[in-house]
């Protein structure tokens, strides 16, 4: 009696091993990035990058070997549908295997397409239980997501990969928007505060540039932000990391690194309506270049530069708040929000033109910039004359 | 028609016959097995409607109704 | 009556995880949007207070479960009807309690398995569980329910990089009537449910803690609940937390780096089955009271059976099952979780003030 309840004991781990769809690994594509664009009749074209695993170990090792003809380590393929879902599920007909979503690093969104709205990109994004949340999305600037995702790179065997990675560097210096999926499903339908995705351009059949970003209204695409813009709208949104300024001085150049930055948005209320809107930046940074002749050991000269250094900062968010004002009328830095939490009572009656009001307001933008190190020398290296 | 519902079924049925088994070695009185063939057997009828595709109306939809008869919800 | 007892830290446990059960997954009081935290202080103040009753009415009928209690007030009849329909409404909550957690499970972490074996595989262990009795459940308890709120924690801290503190504001944006519509169904979801646990109260060990512990919980899952919206809101924004289907499912997969979703699944099916565990057993042993048998064993594999054909049977989608839980199931739950007890305090209040009559009874 024992050993027979035993031996059902020890059977039922078998059942425990697996769940009721277990696929292998051999069994599906394993898709690491995914384009979507639109087709001039208003179809939906979606395009994925798929590794390839055997490849990718035998490309490694034949590379050692001096490698005849290797097989590519991804393949790209494309279908057309009238939605997203569709497309990927016709896809069927020309790939082999079940398409894997959760793996996507890297999710390219067509011009087109934003130009029309990415609701659509998003509704499905967010009801599939594949998606994986902070995959980060980037929209192609003259250039369509197939493209982008056919370069090869001589840096990553997967352009995904390697896509994310330039992301990842030129957030850190804070010239693209670095978006994730999740930012998006928060802000697409929020009233306070309009969509920004990083933008991707081509540069050749091996490279890509991520740098600037895209500019939506209630979902639509409106125009572009080049990367000093960018770098504008991350300092007044308090999203930079760090980065580095040039700022011009007498004789010479500097180049100053910004190693903390903090920003803070207001709107000022005069007589139940909105007066003004404000900006204050801190940010401190230490000199990492310096070409010119004075040395920098007074505190004095430092002040001088303190001031440079922010009237450079403010330079790049005025910039980008006039394009957002004047020439988008959205309201990317999300004053709205301000609006809603602390004045709920004016922003009912305001919510739906908003970006209107935003326009018309005047802005005050206060920069504070403090630098505190100046790294190993005291004096330049150019020589006094 | 949905075999997973029919297999199911048949599981729980066997669990219910061994109690049953019980039942009867024990001399149970009559009312506990009455009680018992009769949630066993209605649980099973309305398996076997669901699992050939013919749902009958649920007590929630019941409930709904009557909640909407007496006027508590509109 | 079974014999078992419980500790009063087993009981609080439990209460506590049986509050925390499905809310996890459908929290009526994102309904209020940003205004959820006011809901949950009203919802969780009065379901403290119905708790209280609850505990009142077992205090003032010693020993008793609910179907005794029922049958000594209303008369043989009516309160044996009474009991038949507070009987389906267990099993009736059984069954929901499955569904919503199949239809989790389902939309979540197995897409591809029927809803139906889910289902069936926690039925299986539940009456498992049920068969063990209220000792072992309690003891279960001891050793699961402190996971719950350490996962939240974690969860909690795999985030903090992701927040605004501010989210909750403005207060009182769309005026107080969603805030109440929101407390309310807080109230019947899950705090007018503990009235279950009238089924349990008697195995409690010491009685005069009974109150302490059935308000104390109340408080640390308000408490809990609290922690869990400010924790959703500022990561999620009062925009995603109304549209997501599974709130603090969508936090627990926004954790950079690692996917903790597992962790949340772990937390569910800690809820998920102490309150489907005593929902059962409060169902199985009132029908065993009700015809007079000796021992509720004997109705588990039947009323589990049943509850498990209810399950799939209840709802055709997950839409009605929503609509379900914030529109009608309040209303349907106001004379089982706050006429009737009511009723039954003011009765129980009664005889206590005429002493003679008590005596006589015992």
């Amino acid at each position: 009696m024992k050993i027979k309840k035993l031996a059902i004991v020890l059977m039922l781990p078998i059942l425990l091993t697996g769940c009721w769809d277990n696929v292998d690994l051999a069994d599906i594509n394993i898709v690491t990035a995914m384009g979507i664009d639109k087709a001039e009749d208003g179809k939906v074209i979606v395009t994925v990058q798929v590794v390839e695993p055997a490849a990718l170990q035998s490309s490694s090792s034949g590379q050692a070997r001096g490698g005849s003809a290797q097989p590519k380590p991804v393949f790209v393929e494309s279908y057309e549908g009238e939605t997203i879902s569709d497309a990927l599920i016709s896809m069927k007909s020309i790939v082999d295997k079940r398409l894997f979503l959760s793996t996507i690093q890297v999710l390219i969104l067509g011009e087109r397409f934003c130009k029309d709205g990415i609701n659509e990109a998003l509704d499905f994004l967010h009801r599939d239980y594949q998606s994986e949340y902070l995959t980060d999305v980037l929209v192609a600037k003259d250039v369509t997501p197939e493209q982008i995702l056919k370069i090869q790179s001589d840096m990553e065997a997967i352009p995904a990969m390697y896509i994310k990675g330039t992301i990842e560097n030129t957030a850190i210096r804070a010239k693209v928007k670095r978006t994730t999926l999740i930012e998006l499903f928060k802000d697409i339908k929020n009233k306070c505060r309009q969509v920004t995705i990083g933008q991707i351009t081509k540069v050749n059949e091996k490279t890509v540039k991520t740098e600037g970003s895209a500019v939506f209204k209630d979902g639509k695409l409106v125009g572009w932000l080049d990367q000093y813009q960018t770098r504008g709208y991350l300092f007044a949104t308090d999203k930079v990391k760090s980065t580095i300024v040039n700022i011009p001085v007498t004789n010479g150049k500097m180049s100053i690194e910004v190693s903390n930055s903090s920003g803070k948005l207001d709107v000022e209320f005069k007589n139940g309506e909105p007066a003004k809107l404000s900006i204050q930046v801190n940010l401190e940074g230490n000199i990492v270049e310096y070409i010119g002749k004075e040395t920098l050991d007074s505190p004095g000269n430092i002040y001088k530069l303190e001031k440079i250094l922010s009237q450079e900062v403010k330079k790049e968010i005025v910039m980008t708040l006039n394009k957002a004002q004047k020439d988008y009328s959205s309201d990317i830095f999300g004053f709205g929000t301000v609006v809603h939490k602390y004045h709920p009572h004016y922003w009912e009656k305001v919510m739906d033109e908003w970006n209107d009001v935003f326009s018309r307001l005047p802005a005050d933008i206060k920069v504070e910039a403090k630098i505190r190190r100046a790294g190993l020398i005291k004096s330049p290296m150019m020589k006094d004359e | 028609m949905n075999s997973n519902i029919l297999i199911i079924l048949i599981i729980f049925t066997i669990l219910g016959l061994y109690d049953f088994r019980r039942f009867i070695r024990k001399k149970e009185p009559a009312k506990v097995v009455i009680v018992h063939i009769i949630i066993m057997a209605l649980s099973l009828a309305i398996g076997l409607f669901l699992a050939i595709g013919k749902r009958p109306i649920s007590p929630s939809q019941w409930i709904e109704r009557i909640l909407k008869m007496t006027g508590v919800i509109k | 009556m079974e014999k078992a007892r419980i500790s009063s830290l087993q009981l609080f446990l439990l209460i506590t995880g049986f509050l925390f059960g499905s809310t996890l997954i459908l929290n009526p009081a994102t309904g209020a949007k940003n205004d959820g935290w006011l809901a949950i202080l009203i919802g969780g103040a009065v379901g403290t207070l119905l708790l209280a009753v609850y505990a009142s009415i077992a205090l003032l009928n010693p020993s008793k479960t609910l179907v005794e209690i029922l049958r000594d007030r209303f008369g043989k009849v009516i309160g044996n009807i009474i009991a038949i329909l507070y009987i389906w409404y267990f099993i009736h909550l059984a069954s929901l309690v499955f569904r919503n957690f199949g239809s989790f499970m389902l939309t979540t972490t197995y897409p591809k398995t029927p809803l139906e074996v889910i289902i069936a595989v926690f039925a299986l262990v539940v009456m498992y569980a049920v068969n063990s009795g209220v000792e072992v459940v309690g003891r279960m308890s001891e050793i699961l329910v402190p996971f719950v709120p350490v996962i939240a924690v974690i969860i909690s801290l795999g985030i903090i990089t992701v927040h605004d503190f501010t989210a909750f504001l403005p207060v009182l944006e769309n005026g107080i009537s969603p805030i109440i519509k929101a407390s309310f169904n807080l109230l019947t979801f899950p705090f007018g449910e503990t009235v279950v646990f009238l089924m349990i109260f008697p195995h409690l060990n010491k009685r005069e803690n009974l109150k302490k512990v059935s308000t104390l919980s109340a408080l640390s899952a308000t408490g809990l609940f609290l922690f869990i919206f400010f924790r959703d809101i500022t990561v999620l924004g009062s925009h995603l937390i109304y549209q997501a289907t599974f709130v603090p499912h969508l936090t627990s997969v926004l954790i950079p780096g690692i996917n903790l979703e597992p962790l949340f699944n772990v937390n569910l099916i800690i809820g998920g089955s102490i309150k489907v565990v005593i929902c059962m057993y409060a169902a199985v042993n009132g029908l065993n009271q009700l015809i007079g048998a000796n021992d509720y064993r004997k109705f588990t594999t039947a009323v589990a059976t049943f509850c498990f054909v209810l399950s799939i049977w209840v709802y055709e989608n997950i839409f009605e099952m929503f609509d379900w839980a914030e529109n009608i199931w309040p209303y349907y739950s106001i004379p089982f979780q706050i006429v009737i007890p009511l009723m039954l305090l003011f009765l129980s209040l009664i005889k206590k003030g005429n002493p003679a009559h008590e005596k006589s009874i015992e």
